[in-house]
């Protein structure tokens, strides 16, 4: 099983104790973790007032993050 | 293009909050059927997400460090009906509950059938529904009030010290760019101040954060208000805060029931 195979089951089935892992999942499921990269989990945000971003900020913005 | 294929479609569907645990079955089911799945998730969900459909495209792309986040919100939007206009069967899968506290799904589900697409949304397990669970809290025992916590310091907001009071979003509390990713210790102690009007600064509130893996547990640390300051807290970060006055009866609509039931009892 992968790592997210495990985690999957870890949290579908009730009777999957963690404290059975093996030592060899637990590397995995760690590795797995440490791979990742950073979460955005702001997905919405109320501005100060409600004022439209002009247009010429969006491509601003894309061409600055193209670059980076 | 002037002419649209009208075969794609688009479906929002949630993820929940903890891997595994939470992705009910309708939406496993859209995923796995899906042309292309975009995903707004957590890293580690959006692997398990991999495992469901081979085509599944990572929205934190889309993210970047002094970006305002409209842009990024509008992005995330383009590039699903993208593909919908293409004629895909397109799925946005969204963590927690994806019609809560995000915007993309909503807007692209708007601009979609305005379009004439076949475009609806699946509920799922929020933060706010774990949250319930974990610290033990039912609404409906004094009332329970959300805000996001730069909203509640924008705007004059009426709040009830009688209900439960949670804030969402408190890392960026405050932030008027729509680009950051933590404000501050002064964002935060004037959210202290406002709340102050309401609470005693030695009132204990809860930090509170929903698991992604079920190795680990919730984070319910209960501080001081006055500690809120200089605490520890992430993006995922909520603020629990507890009634800090009893409910005064409304005594006159009171009698008016007693009227009431003396004429139809």
């Amino acid at each position: 099983m992968t790592a997210i195979q495990i985690l999957e089951k870890l949290g579908a089935n009730a009777s999957f104790n963690p404290s059975h892992l093996n030592e060899e999942d637990k590397l995995g499921i760690q590795q797995t973790l440490s791979d990742t990269k950073p979460f955005n989990a702001i997905q919405s945000q109320t501005p100060p007032d409600e004022e439209e971003i002009p247009e010429q900020n969006q491509d601003d913005e894309k061409n600055d993050e193209k670059e980076s | 293009m002037s002419e649209i294929n009208k075969t794609g479609s688009i479906v929002c569907v949630s993820t929940g909050m903890t891997l595994g645990a939470h992705m009910s079955p309708i939406c496993r089911s859209h995923i796995e059927q899906a042309d292309v799945v975009f995903a707004a998730c957590h890293p580690m969900i959006e692997l398990w997400l991999q495992e469901m459909n081979s085509d599944v495209r990572s929205m934190q792309q889309f993210y970047g460090e002094g970006k305002d986040r409209r842009i990024t919100y509008r992005e995330m939007v383009a590039a699903m009906m993208s593909e919908v206009r293409a004629g895909k069967k397109v799925v946005g899968a969204f963590y927690g509950h994806t019609g809560v506290f995000a915007w993309a799904p909503h807007k692209v589900i708007e601009e979609a059938k305005a379009e004439g697409y076949a475009a609806h949304m699946e509920p799922g397990i929020s933060a706010e529904d774990c949250l319930y669970a974990h610290l033990g809290i039912d609404p409906g025992t004094y009332g329970c009030q959300n805000f996001e916590a730069s909203q509640f310091m924008f705007y004059q907001r009426n709040i009830d010290p009688s209900a439960y009071l949670i804030l969402w979003q408190v890392a960026i509390a405050g932030d008027k760019t729509v680009k950051r990713f933590s404000t501050g210790p002064a964002y935060r102690q004037l959210l202290i101040e406002l709340l102050t009007e309401h609470y005693p600064l030695d009132h204990k509130v809860a930090l509170y954060e929903c698991p992604t893996l079920a190795i680990d547990e919730a984070r319910i640390d209960w501080i001081p208000l006055s500690d809120f300051t200089h605490a520890d807290i992430s993006l995922i970060t909520t603020m629990v805060i507890p009634p800090s006055k009893k409910m005064h009866k409304n005594q006159q609509i009171l009698d008016r029931l007693a009227e009431l039931d003396k004429k139809f009892q």
